[in-house]
């Protein structure tokens, strides 16, 4: 087991490559600059950046500069925020994010996993089908309409919560929550779906067979499998979450990840694009050895060595 | 007085297709002691029948239409669902047809089997498990205390089989009800099951009931069998009744369909026809179509019982005369 989980961490690395290899050559190719803007500035003055940012040496020599600091754990500078390094900028704007991700996640999996039991506890009744339909809602109704929805409730109406900013660490939980609405809701379905798929197998007639209660039988002998679609679920849907979302930091004003990131696309500032994007995968790979790992405990017919 | 005694059951399935009578009037009572073999071809209703006792079957689409099942005084049929759940697994525990996928693939053998002890009889989850180990050793499972630390998918189909009965063995149910518990298995490993339910029948004086397709699992180990067509008894008798003097055309037909030693190299011989559809009219006898000793009468109305003695009856227009006058 143990193993089995370093060969897969040392996956990382040949996963960095190729991710960083496409990055790299996707963002060159896409049209316009970092340094391209409405202003006219000299050629003088843009030749002189180019060279500070070894724009104008060939792509394939850029590609070996870039690989070289990679290997040294340097990101590299940002080309669009001057004096600040892509590693500082993930460094202070991961943790806003991460935080908000993890209240959203805390959010999602208890409100998604209890309405998901709750509604496959009564399948097909009156209360699965309305439990069902609030999740459709939640995940049609996209974060600027439930954001701005939660500051008018909780901030405004309420006075609870800062309307916007980040100054306290309450203020990051109206953003975790209008981020955990929405996945609450996919996990909601993915459970019932789940669970509804283990109620049918014979082991579960055996079980009733048993005279065991009907808690038991849905703790204890159709969680484990019903569980199954949400854990598959639960890597993307972490990763999505940790990363930031730049609807919601948008929203409420947060200095998170998320907005660097897109900005960073829009900017084309390549090494903070590159870093978010590497970032990003090594986290996917974590997240993915994790949903393995939980999918070995639930099942015992998954082993790995 | 018998263990169980069950009085005109009736089970239908409401489908989109129509009503299924899968269990139409059925009665039988079962001795303390006794094994009691049901046969039947497949989707006569057998394991409608042994599910609706202990109210296992989904309703909808099962409805119970009428009947008793009195045990110890009480209706199963009738009960609320927590008394019945005392029952169940308890009192009168059940094997099904398929090992491979009537034990929780996610959880320990030791888990699915102390639960019935603790569950029932409350007692500290340490205890339940020396009496699993022991139930597993009753069944031949060898190592038994490494054994049930282990999960379903560890075993094979015939050891899963013996869990499943082991199962059963925990709290001393007073019935045991089988349902094709040898048809998913190999046929050296079938002989081994039943083998096992057998001795453990004699050595503990249990009271089975022993579901089936196939009349030649149940012939060793039955006292009684009852056979059932589309849902209705029709004949009944003890187990030389059945193989010596088979009275009902179809019995006779499904013991001539039987594979026998002394006739190794011949053709087998089938019921010619299918089971009527089940969502069909009844009319008459279900099993006139097929029957090769069919009369005009036999397709409308009423058929009668016809009791050649206390214990031996069939459902049929051909009475005992009628079959002497036609073998003269
Ligand atoms: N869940 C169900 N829904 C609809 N029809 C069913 C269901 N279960 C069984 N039946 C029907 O009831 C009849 C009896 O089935 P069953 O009791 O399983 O037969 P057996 O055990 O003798 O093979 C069959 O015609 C079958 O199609
Ligand atoms: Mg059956």
């Amino acid at each position: 087991m143990l193993g089995y989980i370093i060969r897969r961490l040392l996956q990382v690395i040949p996963v960095l490559w190729l991710v960083a290899t496409s990055t790299f050559f996707l963002m060159h190719a896409a049209p316009g600059g970092p340094f391209d803007s409405e202003r006219q500035i000299s050629a003088e003055i843009q030749a002189n950046i180019n060279a500070r940012y070894h724009l104008d040496e060939p792509l394939g020599k850029q590609y070996l500069r870039y690989l070289q600091m990679l290997a040294s754990g340097d990101l590299g500078p940002s080309f669009r925020y001057a004096d600040r390094s892509v590693n500082e900028i993930i460094a202070t704007t991961f943790p806003v994010s991460a935080m908000v991700g993890l209240i959203g996640l805390f959010f999602a999996l208890s409100i998604g996993l209890s309405t998901g039991i709750f509604a496959a506890s009564k399948l097909n009744s009156w209360r699965d089908y309305s439990a069902m339909l609030l999740a459709l809602l939640g995940i049609s109704l996209p974060s600027f309409v439930v954001g701005p929805l939660m500051i008018l409730l909780f901030s405004i109406k309420l006075g609870w919560f800062s309307v916007s900013g980040y100054n306290r660490l309450q203020d990051l939980l109206l953003p975790g929550l209008t981020m955990g609405i929405m996945y609450a809701a996919f996990f909601a379905r993915l459970t019932r779906g789940g669970i509804s798929e283990i109620i049918r197998q014979d082991f579960i007639r055996t079980a009733k067979a048993k005279g065991l209660s009907n808690t038991v039988i849905m703790l204890r002998h159709t969680l484990k499998g019903g569980l199954l679609p949400a854990t598959s679920f639960l890597g993307p849907a972490a990763t999505a979450m940790l990363t930031g979302s730049l609807v919601v930091e948008t929203i409420f004003n947060l200095p998170g990840l998320g907005r660097f990131f897109v900005q960073s696309a829009l900017n084309r500032d390549y090494t903070l694009v590159m870093g978010c994007v590497l970032f990003l995968a090594v986290l996917i790979v974590i997240m993915n050895l994790l949903v393995d790992l939980a999918y070995a405990f639930l099942d015992p017919r998954v082993t790995y060595d | 007085m018998p263990l169980l005694q069950v009085e005109d059951l009736r089970v239908f399935f409401h489908t989109y297709a129509g009503v299924i009578r899968a269990v139409d009037g059925l009665s039988f009572s079962l001795e303390p002691g006794q094994c009691l073999g049901v046969v039947g071809e497949s989707g006569s209703g057998k394991s409608a029948a042994m599910m609706a006792l202990l109210g296992l079957l989904p309703q909808p689409p099962a409805k119970i239409h009428g009947g008793r099942a009195l045990f110890h005084h009480q209706d199963l049929l009738c009960l609320p669902k927590r008394e019945l759940r005392k029952i169940r697994g308890n009192k009168i525990a059940m094997i099904f047809q398929d090992p491979m996928t009537s034990l929780n693939p996610y959880l320990r053998i030791s888990t699915q089997m102390t639960e019935i002890l603790t569950t029932h009889e409350g007692v500290s989850t340490k205890n339940a498990l020396s009496r699993a180990i022991a139930a597993l050793e009753q069944v031949g499972i060898a190592d038994a205390s490494r054994a049930i630390v282990q999960y379903p998918h560890q075993f094979s189909g015939g050891m899963r089989q013996r869990v499943m009965i082991a199962m059963a063995l925990l709290t001393k149910a007073e019935i045991i009800i089988a349902d094709e518990p040898t048809t998913a298995l190999d046929v050296t490993i079938q002989a081994q099951i039943i083998e096992l339910l057998r001795s453990l029948q004699q050595r503990y004086g249990l009271s089975l009931i022993l579901v089936t397709h196939d009349l030649g699992v149940v012939a060793g180990i039955s006292d009684h069998i009852l056979v059932m067509y589309n849902g209705r008894l029709v004949e009944r008798g003890t187990v030389e009744d059945i193989f010596y003097r088979p009275s009902h055309p179809y019995t006779e037909g499904l013991l001539q369909a039987l594979p026998r030693v002394d006739q190794q190299h011949q053709h087998l011989y089938a019921i010619p026809g299918a089971p009527p559809l089940p969502t069909a009219q009844r009319q008459g006898c279900s099993f006139a179509p097929r029957c090769p000793q069919v009369m005009p009468m036999c397709y409308e109305g009423e058929v009668p019982w016809v009791a050649i003695n206390q214990q031996h009856q069939y459902l049929c227009h051909l009475t005992t005369e009628l079959k002497e006058g036609a073998a003269r």
